[in-house]
């Protein structure tokens, strides 16, 4: 469809390692790479906050001790789990600490795996993860993409698209802001093609995407 | 009067005084056979002097004759008297020497009467007369010698030879006063016997123109006799008064002391008794007392033992020595002791037995006391001789040791307490804990306690014998209990634990099966990567192996050992070792924890299960303590050596050991933990103390709790005693 450019950069997806066991971490970082993914390891969640990579820049996830020393598992996915494109987080924990589980899940984490886990679901969990990020990643991209062609419109443009999104005629444009519907119409044009849109189903999909609420009166 | 007679009659009248007062003194005293041989010697003289008197002034032949003939028979009286005086005196002469001079000078006298006129003259014709002293004297005219002669010259050389020799044998025997009777008394005899025998043969060959003049010889001998009686009047004069003295003393002692003196004459069996004596043995003043009246004083029950000892000591050679009871005229006992000694005559007869009895009534009566104290011990009580013969034992010791009394009696100790005699001083000694044999060969275990004890026999030895059987059953079984104890504390100490071990064990497992997976797919590539497939055997080996340590470190602390082996324990490594086991429980509580080895520190002579246990538990209160705290919880760890001994620091920052609880911190049952039992920190200390250790808790200077935990240093190895159970015995 012509309104989607690729706008957004699409590196090779990198998997960020957080373990404090060395053995573990490299034993991860292989199962990764052989994978084909990027593998980045970190001993510690303060190590990692360091260096702190953007998420839209990697597209990726995070595979996570829950029982890390200082911060811990959980306290730094809570530190990465606001933004546009948070990573997906998977926990690997040593035992099913149901707690700490629940609060993992409710923190939004993408799975939770047990020591010793089988690689299949480890390199599962990642694909459907990365694949989640990348969605991730495009939407807010989109988003973006479109919060631009927006704030490109004139005000008198905003105001007739926000008419238009919510499907009133041009006349009815024209008594609501009290403007000749031949200048309704040339406002019209020129939100179409500003928004690069072809039709008002795709201009209200848009403005959904962008998060545009119409401030009717 | 004339001076010859006057002499003559003088010597025969002195004589005669000295035989008389010797024969009064023989007749008092039959054993005084010496006054009898001087009497015999010296009435001799008395009987030569007056036939010398008689011959000198006799008018006729015949007369002459007949004085000189009676001459020889008291030169035979003479001759016994001395004979007998040197056998006697010296108990050194050879009889068959007597008897060939008294022989020789019998056959002598017969011949005086039987053969001519005399034993020296065979005839006289006339007499002549001479001045002698002044005075008209008959001496031998025309005469014809006797060869009969010959048997009294013989006689007097035996005589001679018979004295020489006693004399020198006394001699030999090298006493001073054997050698003074010998020269003066023998030398005497000898001399006199020679002048007397010159001058008579002088006489008879004419040479000297004199009367015989033997008595006077024969006076001389008898003066070295008499002398030598003198003299032993004197000595028995000054032991007389000496005895006097000591008599004296005696009563008084006797008198002060119940102490009875006595003598027995045996021979005419005549008791006497100190008067405090005769109230001691309960005999009545005044009246004879002879050996069976002595007899009837004394118990029924000891009449034999006391006439036993009495038999032994006249058959000799020891004193007389008994212990007896005598019986009162009241009917009421009392024990004496009696000892004395055997007055002998030169042949060995047994003339006198004296001595002294006390009254050992008190003694008896302590002994008595002695011995139902020692039977009512409760221990086993056993009196040991010097040689270490039992001499006393109470019934206990008849129990402990499983035999009769009269088979313990008089049998070594050593047979029964192997060992116990063997150290090094066999006097007070504390308990020494030993094993004993009983009758059956079955072995008990008691505690003997030892101290010298003075007793009237000698000095003994006390020995108390405690059967500790009972005791040791005991402190194995709490040892056991203790240990079971510890295990269970152990176990559960690993069950709250087991969470944090088993993520613990996930990690190597989780990696192990990662990497052998991975590994399994890189060598599906069309081109392995066989560099990395090596790294990841390696670090497949590397996690395994820590899998296999921390089952190892839980199999021990899980397992129960009963007798925990003193190993040098390394601390720092039981440390590391125990951070491991906990590592992730420290993560999930998300305390840090801050371990600071010493360096260069020596064994910990310990059991290296014990003393993890120890420290685990350290370590889990302090994370216990922390997990109410809201700041962030540090537990420090240090090892040292201090003051030679190792030590093991744990403290925390939580809020420190309530003032309530820091009396009663190891005491069992006291928790401040919700769920706890409270045995923790009463078993961990337990188990310092096994290791001669001390686990000591006190405020941190910083705040919080501070634990110490201190052993001992494992001893210099000897590779002698490595590995040995009972390594302590090195040191």
């Amino acid at each position: 469809m012509r309104v989607m450019p690729m706008l957004c950069p699409s590196p090779a997806p990198t998997v960020l390692i957080v373990d404090d066991d060395p053995s573990v971490r490299r034993c991860l970082s292989r199962i990764v790479r052989q994978a084909g993914w990027e593998a980045k390891a970190y001993s510690s969640a303060e190590e990692f906050l360091k260096e702190l990579p953007d998420p839209l820049l990697h597209p990726g996830c995070l595979v996570l001790d829950l029982q890390l020393p200082g911060l811990g598992g959980l306290g730094l996915q809570r530190e990465i789990g606001s933004g546009p494109a948070p990573w997906p987080v998977i926990f690997i924990s040593g035992h099913g600490d149901i707690p700490a589980t629940v609060k993992a899940m409710q923190q939004g984490a993408e799975t939770f795996l047990t020591k010793p886990f089988d690689d299949t679901a480890l390199l599962d969990a990642i694909s459907g993860a990365v694949r989640k990020h990348r969605a991730a990643i495009d939407a807010s991209c989109r988003r973006s993409e479109l919060r631009r062609r927006i704030d490109g419109l004139s005000q008198r443009e905003r105001e007739v698209m926000a008419w238009v999104i919510t499907g009133a005629l041009n006349k009815q444009i024209a008594a609501g802001l009290g403007i000749v519907e031949q200048t309704v119409k040339v406002h019209r044009a020129r939100v179409m093609e500003k928004m690069q849109v072809d039709s008002v189903a795709e201009l209200v999909r848009a403005c959904d995407g962008a998060g545009f609420q119409p401030a009717l009166p | 009067m004339s001076s010859i007679t006057i002499i003559w009659s003088a010597v025969a009248g002195a004589c005669g005084m000295l035989a008389f007062m010797h024969l009064l003194v023989w007749l008092k005293d039959r054993r005084s056979r010496e006054n009898l041989f001087f009497t015999l010697t010296v009435s001799g003289v008395v009987g030569l002097a007056a036939c010398e008197l008689w011959s000198m002034h006799a008018a006729t032949p015949a007369g002459y004759v007949a004085a000189v003939r009676w001459a020889h028979v008291s030169t035979l009286v003479c001759f016994g008297g001395a004979l007998g005086f040197i056998h006697h005196a010296f108990g050194t002469g050879r009889l068959h020497l007597l008897a060939l001079t008294l022989g020789l000078r019998l056959v002598a006298v017969v011949a005086n009467f039987t053969t001519g006129e005399s034993l020296h003259v065979k005839s006289l014709e006339s007499l002549r007369t001479i001045r002698f002293l002044g005075e008209e004297v008959s001496i031998l005219g025309v005469w014809e010698p006797n060869r009969w002669v010959i048997a009294g010259q013989l006689s007097s050389l035996v005589l001679v030879i018979y004295t020489a020799d006693a004399s020198l044998r006394l001699w030999r025997r090298g006493g001073r006063e054997e050698k003074r009777r010998a020269l003066l008394v023998g030398g005497g005899l000898i001399f006199f016997a020679l002048a007397s025998s010159a001058q008579s043969g002088l006489v008879a060959a004419g040479v000297l123109e004199m009367p015989f003049l033997v008595s006077f010889p024969f006076l001389g001998m008898a003066l070295a006799m008499g002398y030598e009686l003198s003299r032993g009047l004197l000595r028995s004069i000054r032991l007389s008064q000496e005895l006097g003295a000591t008599e004296q003393r005696l009563a008084e002692a006797a008198a002060a002391a119940p102490l009875a003196l006595w003598e027995w004459n045996i021979g005419r069996d005549e008791i006497w008794i100190s008067d405090g004596g005769r109230m001691l043995h309960g005999v009545e003043t005044g009246g004879k007392t002879g050996i069976a009246r002595f007899t009837e004083t004394v118990h029924p029950e000891d009449r034999a033992t006391v006439s036993a000892a009495i038999d032994a000591a006249l058959a000799g050679p020891g004193p007389y020595s008994v212990d007896h009871r005598v019986i009162l005229p009241g009917g009421s006992c009392r024990w004496i002791h009696a000892g004395g000694t055997v007055e002998r005559d030169p042949q060995g007869r047994a003339l006198l037995l004296r001595g002294v009895s006390i009254d050992i009534s008190e003694r008896r009566k302590a002994e008595e006391r002695f011995r139902h104290v020692i039977e009512a011990a409760p221990d086993a009580m056993v009196l040991v001789d010097r040689k270490g013969g039992i001499a006393l034992v109470n019934a206990r010791a008849e129990s402990i040791f499983g035999h009769p009394r009269a088979e313990l009696l008089g049998r070594p100790l050593e047979t029964l307490v192997p060992g116990y005699l063997r150290g090094p001083d066999p006097g007070t000694r504390p308990g020494v804990e030993l094993v004993a044999r009983r009758k059956d060969g079955s072995e008990v275990p008691v505690e003997i306690a030892s101290s010298p004890i003075e007793m009237p026999e000698g000095e003994f030895l006390l020995a108390s014998i405690l059967d500790i059987g009972a005791r040791k059953q005991a402190e194995r079984e709490a040892a056991l209990h203790q240990e079971e104890l510890a295990h269970l504390s152990r176990v559960s100490m690993l069950g709250e634990l087991a969470g944090a071990l088993a993520h613990e064990l996930n990690q190597p497992l989780a990696a192990i099966l990662g990497n052998s997976q991975v590994g399994r797919r890189i060598l599906n590539d069309p081109a392995p990567d066989l560099p990395e497939v090596a790294a990841i055997l390696d670090d497949i080996t590397g996690d395994a192996k820590r899998a296999g340590s921390i089952i190892h470190g839980m199999r021990a602390m899980f397992k129960k050992d009963a007798a925990p082996e003193l190993d040098p324990v390394d601390l720092n490594d039981a440390v590391t070792q125990v951070l491991g086991l906990i590592h992730s429980e420290i993560l999930r509580r998300k305390v840090e924890v801050d371990f600071r080895p010493g360096p260069g520190l020596p064994p910990a002579a310990a059991g290296r299960v014990e003393i993890q246990q120890v420290v685990l538990n350290l370590v889990m209160n302090a994370l216990d303590a922390l997990a109410a705290v809201p700041r962030p919880g540090r537990i420090g760890i240090e090892t040292g050596l201090r003051d030679g001994q190792l030590e093991v620091v744990v403290h925390d920052n939580g809020p420190g050991i309530p003032d309530a609880m820091i009396g009663r911190l190891f005491e069992p049952f006291a928790s401040t933990k919700q769920g706890g039992l409270g045995l923790g920190l009463a078993i961990s200390r337990s188990i310092a103390e096994r290791f001669r250790g001390k686990l000591l808790a006190d405020p941190h200077p910083e705040g919080g709790a501070r634990f110490r935990l201190l052993l001992p240093a494992s001893p210099e190895q000897d590779p002698s005693c490595h590995g040995s159970p009972r390594r302590m015995e090195c040191e």
